[in-house]
């Protein structure tokens, strides 16, 4: 087992910058999760670390050793890919193998070794199949499986479990949750999906065009979000930006004037000088129909019931910016008309010009060990 | 109803593009069978009734007696065997390597490495024949075969590396970079895990580009023609001399010639097909 520090990492493909000075440093047994749009250089951060990239610039340190140098197989590293990845015309058996025989390990302690994991995974009865003879989530099973036999001492995964359909998704990853907690090795993985990130992760890392827009635990971003990107990235359906206005500041906070909603104060630190431009930022479920101090009408166009929650598209009077709503439970609501939704400012988001976040007051969660619940005190 | 419609034309079109292959399939097996069924006839009925089959009036195997008789025949078969396959071997040694260093690795010199062996294939080697005749005399290798492997090698390279090229684009990348992470070294990686996905691939540069070594006669004739070092289709034309020309040995001589490419054809045919619609559909 052993920590990950990633210092400056610049790669570039041609004049392309992909990896723009990536700091990171991940502690020993942490699960952390790479997030950010396609293309913004998660799976290239990913081999990088694996070794299968050149770097560019920057250093890679692996426990503590330098690892710059070293082969993938040299540096204490297992990595699953999004589309497995097994051998063709090898059996399972040998799929898992594959990486001791390699290393010239003794014969009865590589069966000794895929046996285990092989019974942890619960692989057994499928040993002597070629992955062709496999489901898809039996084929992640597999790749799992091999990424734990060669007891790596950080686990890579590049979206895993993509390729598989929502209900064995779900339940791979309780499996790979479960994994992590009996190995306690380190892990990095990167995906797509915002439940996988947000129940999986002890810290997500938001990528966006080769940076690291933020990272933290995942409910710190998601009530902290420290810009405009991660605010819009993280949260589905993702929250709701509306122009507003700087006009003054109190103790209580930033009054500002929003076109369609009227002036409100949000209470954050550090306001902003009169006449600032700013955006003000709506999750979609900090909306009811009942409760909150400010309300604000909306042309409803689409209603979608979901059954334990509604969502509601709409725009912000007429034409102006569009909103979502997501109300718990059913309530009736007609498409094509006008409705009154509240909110309560403490919920809000307020960001610069330059799309910084100003800090909210509100504190969203407390830590565990006071056995308060997560979404914590409401006023 | 909409449905029976598309159904019709396609089918309409299905006949067309029969009728057209089997046309081009009987305009080539032509000349073939000409060749084959004439070398069963006398020398008479060879030139009096081309076109027609052997009756029994005109069937004849003196052609065939000739050849077992009077040339070195099964040396001629060994040296084109021994041609064809080591040109083969290299062939599909260096090919599967240069294909997998240029789509593989980015080097500095790769695109125009690419650029130089696509060149080659727009260039026909026999321009370059007298460079190669001087090449080979002064390494001493004239009537060897090894010259003649070593200009076969390098005439079929190029289209080897660039259809193998493609075959390996079409090679998972996560494959190659998990074995990688366990440690596979890249000889192992390419003969380990790429060839074996390719297969159909190699066989069909296997049959391409044995069949014009197998066939040539540019090069035997001024590499190599020798006695000891001359080709089956070489060693045909022999019958074809200025003042005398055996017909029915030099027919029997090109039949036999074509039974070793018609046994190839035959074991590589289901990996041939596969290859060919693979490549076409991508
Ligand atoms: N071999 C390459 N040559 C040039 N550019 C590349 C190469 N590989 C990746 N890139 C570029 O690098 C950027 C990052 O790619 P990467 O695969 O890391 O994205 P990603 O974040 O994993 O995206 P996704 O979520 O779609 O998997 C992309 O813009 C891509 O176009
Ligand atoms: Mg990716």
């Amino acid at each position: 087992m052993a920590d990950l520090t990633l210092s400056n990492i610049v790669k570039n493909y041609g004049p392309v910058e992909v990896l723009k000075n990536i700091d990171l440093h991940v502690p020993d047994g942490e699960f952390v999760v790479f997030v950010g749009p396609s293309g913004c250089g998660k799976s290239t951060l990913l081999r990088a670390i694996a070794g299968l990239e050149d770097l560019s610039g920057g250093s890679i340190k692996i426990g503590g050793e330098d690892v710059a140098d070293r082969a993938p197989a040299q540096r204490g590293i297992a990595m699953v890919f999004q589309t497995y990845a097994l051998y063709p015309h090898k059996s399972v058996f040998d799929n898992m193998a594959y990486g001791l025989k390699l290393a010239r390990r003794p014969r009865d302690q590589i069966r000794a070794e895929v046996m285990k994991v092989a019974k942890i995974l619960e692989l057994e009865a499928l040993l002597d199949r070629k992955p062709a003879q496999l489901s898809g989530g039996q084929r992640q099973r597999v790749a799992i499986g091999r990424a734990i036999v060669r007891d790596p001492k950080v686990f890579l995964f590049d979206e895993p479990l993509s390729n598989l359909d929502a209900a064995l998704r779900g339940q791979m990853r309780i499996e790979i949750a479960d994994l992590h907690a009996r190995l306690k090795a380190t892990m990095v993985y990167v995906t797509h999906d915002q439940i996988e990130a947000m129940t999986m992760a002890d810290r997500i890392v938001v990528l966006n065009a080769g940076r690291i827009e933020q990272q933290g635990a995942p409910l710190e971003l998601y009530h902290h979000p420290a810009n405009l990107f991660v605010a819009g990235f993280l949260g589905a359906p993702s929250m709701n930006f509306v122009p507003a206005r700087a006009i003054g500041a109190s103790a209580a906070g930033a009054e500002i004037e929003v076109e369609g909603i009227g002036r409100l104060t949000v209470p954050v630190d550090g306001a902003p000088a009169a006449g600032t431009a700013l955006t003000l930022g709506l999750r979609p479920h900090d909306f009811s129909l009942e409760r909150g101090g400010m309300d604000c009408e909306i042309d409803t166009v689409l209603v979608e019931p979901l059954g334990h929650e509604t969502i509601v598209y709409g725009a912000l009077r007429d034409g102006g910016p569009r909103m979502t709503i997501a109300l718990e439970g059913g309530p009736l609501l007609r498409t094509g008309v006008k409705t009154r939704f509240r909110f309560d400012p403490a919920d809000c988001h307020l960001f610069g010009p330059d799309g910084i976040a100003y800090r909210r007051r509100k504190q969203h969660f407390t830590p565990l060990a006071s056995g308060a619940s997560e979404q914590g005190a409401n006023p | 109803m909409s449905a029976a419609k598309p159904r019709k034309r396609a089918s309409g079109w299905s006949l067309f593009i029969y009728v057209a292959l089997a046309a081009y399939a009987a305009s080539a097996i032509f000349p073939v069978l000409l060749v084959v069924y004439n070398s069963i006839k006398s020398k008479k009925a060879i030139f009096g009734q081309p076109l027609s089959l052997p009756g029994p009036g005109t069937i004849d195997f003196r052609g065939y007696e000739t050849v077992w008789e009077a040339a070195n025949f099964p040396r001629y078969f060994l040296n084109s065997g021994i041609v064809t396959l080591g040109s083969l071997g290299l062939t599909l040694l260096f090919g599967v390597m240069a294909a997998y260093a240029l789509t593989e690795f980015r080097f500095r010199m790769s695109r125009w490495l690419s650029l130089y062996i696509t060149i080659g294939l727009m260039v026909p080697i026999r321009l370059g024949t007298v460079a190669i005749l001087k090449l080979v005399m002064a390494l001493g290798l004239m009537n060897t075969p090894t010259a003649l492997i070593l200009v076969y090698t390098a005439m079929n390279l190029p289209v080897t590396v660039l259809i193998l090229s493609v075959f390996m684009n079409t090679v998972s990348q996560d494959l190659k970079n998990a074995a990688r992470v366990d440690g596979a070294g890249e000889y192992r990686i390419l003969f380990g895990h790429v060839i074996p996905l390719i297969r159909p691939a190699i066989a069909t540069v296997a049959v391409f580009t044995m069949i014009p070594v197998w066939n040539d006669l540019w090069f035997p004739l001024i590499l190599a023609n020798s006695e000891a070092t001359k080709t089956v289709i070489l060693g045909a034309q022999q019958f074809v001399g200025q003042y005398f020309k055996d017909w029915n040995a030099m027919l029997a001589a090109l039949t036999l010639s074509i039974v070793p490419t018609l046994i190839l054809y035959l074991l590589f045919s289901r990996q041939l097909i596969a290859g060919l619609t693979r490549g076409a559909v991508k």
